[in-house]
């Protein structure tokens, strides 16, 4: 398989505080890729990294063979990077169609004098700017909602409609920034399909959460961060179960694992 | 918005039928003074739109609108004595000025408050400039006996001339705003004012929209500049202060920040109401002031907001009912 991105050992440090040290990873294409660890692991940096919402201390991310280190977040927006954030960022005044043509700003090119004359062309890509918002308002469920202010919406469709944001311009890798918070099971199960069938469409995933269930059922491979370093990597079923992972999320202790199991229980409960 | 609380027929038909009594109104008022008034709200009514533009649209706070008016007003000016004809001068002033606006466009990354104070401090370069290079503004005397519009002969077609002008130049930004804003480029700037990281992750380059915006109020407001040249025939350094620029803010604010229709409205009120409390002479500006603070207590929408508001309620069903639930919707 062909590797996606590739992060060679990224580094973000604030002032002396290493937020994300020296991590490294190849993500596959067509790969869900679950990234996992404690609070203030780094892992909202790494993602914040891989967009160009921050630029790294060190070390280098290629993505389909080329180098994009340094690259500002509209570019790589431009290129196929696309992402949510972990506190929902919407245009709130906006309708929620409008906020889904932004998400094509970077893959349509009418400027100024085109809206000025409505030239022929400026038309027809507004037409076709329409056409593929309502169909990625259809793929997350909220083309009854078109004409809404996104401001309205219920808080679990506001998460959708910043996936469908993100999505509109068809790109290669889409970042997920906790994308179950504040979910309720039955949305949070809704959520997995979604991610599922973007994936089936050839988008490469990564998924920063907290919520274990979301991770085990849509990942294909998982990642843990720890104090900013790489810690495991593998399969979701060989993750959960690696002491090195439990130690890092629970501390040592007879507590942990009984926590682990009370946890795996909800998760069978939940499907 | 309050611009998508009613129907856009209705709303193109209220639109048409202002501009229409506008353009009637020399048919009806005959008194010189009028009129002349009137073109004035017409000329800040440009600058108050290039301010609605970055305020309302971008989020961008600019005290240096009054630079960019004045540039325009001594170009036209200048261009006009030198033997160019109006139109010439009209179309340089408003490039010159846009063309000034890029020394700028390296702090239209600013936020906010930085934003306003970086703008101030372009405003009080240029005042210092009108003021000082005597050679070519005429120093603290300004410019004198500026080229009237006049197609006639009479002192009254020359109002005339002037009206219709400043009339076609105002309805001719307004539409062609209206056109810009309701496109790809008007939705990422809105998105940028709303939340610029979001912006950014969504593939908007922000700082060439904003500066692009920048750009395009500066070369509006410079057409502003040139009709008030051509408006008032006499430029004085001490027009072009930062207080003109927190002037056109004024009328933007009360007119109803996010509203084009608005920035117009706001554009009268802040001409016309002065002008109205005149004969009360001193206490004049005491009221102006108190009329502000009760026409913001209105609201950020203002009057724009207001006007809104008394419609939705006067409507029953049909245009008002499907937007009950976007009235109500706070961000």
């Amino acid at each position: 398989m062909s590797v996606v991105l590739d992060i060679a050992e990224i580094t973000r440090q604030f002032g002396g505080l290493f937020a994300v040290d020296s991590v490294s990873t190849k993500i596959d294409a067509g790969e869900v890729r679950g990234v996992i660890g404690p609070n203030g692991a780094g892992k909202t940096t790494l993602l914040n990294l891989i967009s160009g919402h921050l630029q790294p201390s060190a070390g280098r991310i290629a993505f389909e063979g080329r180098d994009v280190t340094g690259l500002r977040a509209d570019k790589l927006a431009g290129m196929g990077i696309r992402r949510t954030f972990q506190n929902i960022r919407l245009f709130g005044d906006m309708t929620v169609l409008h906020n889904v043509l932004v998400g094509l700003h970077a893959t349509t090119k009418a400027g100024i004098c085109a809206a000025l004359f409505r030239t022929p062309g400026q038309r027809r890509e507004e037409q076709s700017m329409e056409h593929a918002a309502l169909d990625a308002l259809d793929r997350v469920g909220l083309r009854s909602y078109a004409y809404a202010p996104a401001a309205s919406l219920a808080y679990g469709h506001r998460r959708l409609l910043e996936i469908a944001r993100a999505i509109v311009a068809k790109p290669r890798v889409l970042l997920l920034d906790e994308p179950a918070a504040g979910l309720n099971p039955s949305e949070a199960v809704a959520l997995v399909d979604l991610i599922r069938r973007i994936n089936a469409d050839g988008l490469t995933v990564v998924i920063v959460e907290h919520h274990m269930d979301v991770i085990m059922k849509a990942c294909s491979r998982v990642m843990v961060l720890n104090y900013g370093k790489h810690l495991a990597e593998g399969p979701p079923a060989q993750i959960q179960a690696d002491p090195q992972v439990i130690e890092a999320y629970l501390g040592r202790g007879g507590i942990a694992e009984r926590i682990m199991d009370a946890d795996r229980e909800a998760a069978t409960q939940h499907a | 918005m309050n611009r998508e609380a009613f129907s856009p027929r209705l709303i193109l038909l209220g639109r048409g039928l202002a501009f229409g009594l506008l353009a009637l109104v020399p048919l009806v008022v005959h008194q010189e003074y009028y009129l002349h008034i009137l073109s004035l709200a017409f000329v800040f009514g440009v600058a108050a739109l290039g301010m609605q533009l970055l305020l309302g649209y971008a989020g961008l706070l600019s005290i240096g609108q009054a630079a960019f008016l004045g540039i325009g007003a001594y170009t036209s000016a200048l261009l006009t004595k030198a033997g160019w004809p109006f139109v010439l001068a009209f179309v340089a002033s408003g490039v010159l000025s846009g063309i000034l606006s890029l020394v700028l466009v390296p702090i239209t990354r600013l936020r906010g408050i930085y934003l306003a104070v970086a703008t101030l401090g372009f405003t009080i370069i240029v005042h210092l400039i009108f003021t000082n290079e005597e050679w070519l503004t005429g120093g603290t005397l300004g410019i004198m006996n500026i080229t009237a519009l006049n197609v006639g002969t009479s002192k009254v077609a020359g109002e005339l001339t002037l009206y219709y002008t400043c009339l076609l130049v105002l309805l001719a930004v307004f539409l062609a705003f209206h056109r810009i804003v309701d496109s790809r480029f008007g939705r990422a700037l809105q998105a940028i004012m709303l939340d610029e990281d979001a912006a950014r992750a969504s593939g908007v380059n922000v700082t060439m929209l904003k500066s692009q915006c920048f750009v395009l109020a500066a070369l509006v407001t410079g057409f502003a500049g040139s009709l008030y040249a051509h408006h008032a025939q006499y430029l004085n350094p001490n027009d072009f202060t930062f207080w003109k620029s927190i002037e056109i803010l004024i009328m933007v604010s009360v007119g109803g920040i996010g509203s084009l229709a608005g920035a117009i409205v706001g554009a009268f009120v802040g001409v016309i109401l002065p002008e109205a409390l005149r004969a009360i002479d001193q206490w004049r500006m005491v009221i102006y002031g108190a009329l502000l603070v009760v026409f913001m207590g209105f609201g950020a929408r203002g009057l724009a907001g207001l006007f809104a508001a008394l419609v939705r309620r006067m409507l029953p069903s049909p245009v008002a009912a499907p937007n009950l639930e976007r009235a109500s919707v706070r961000s």
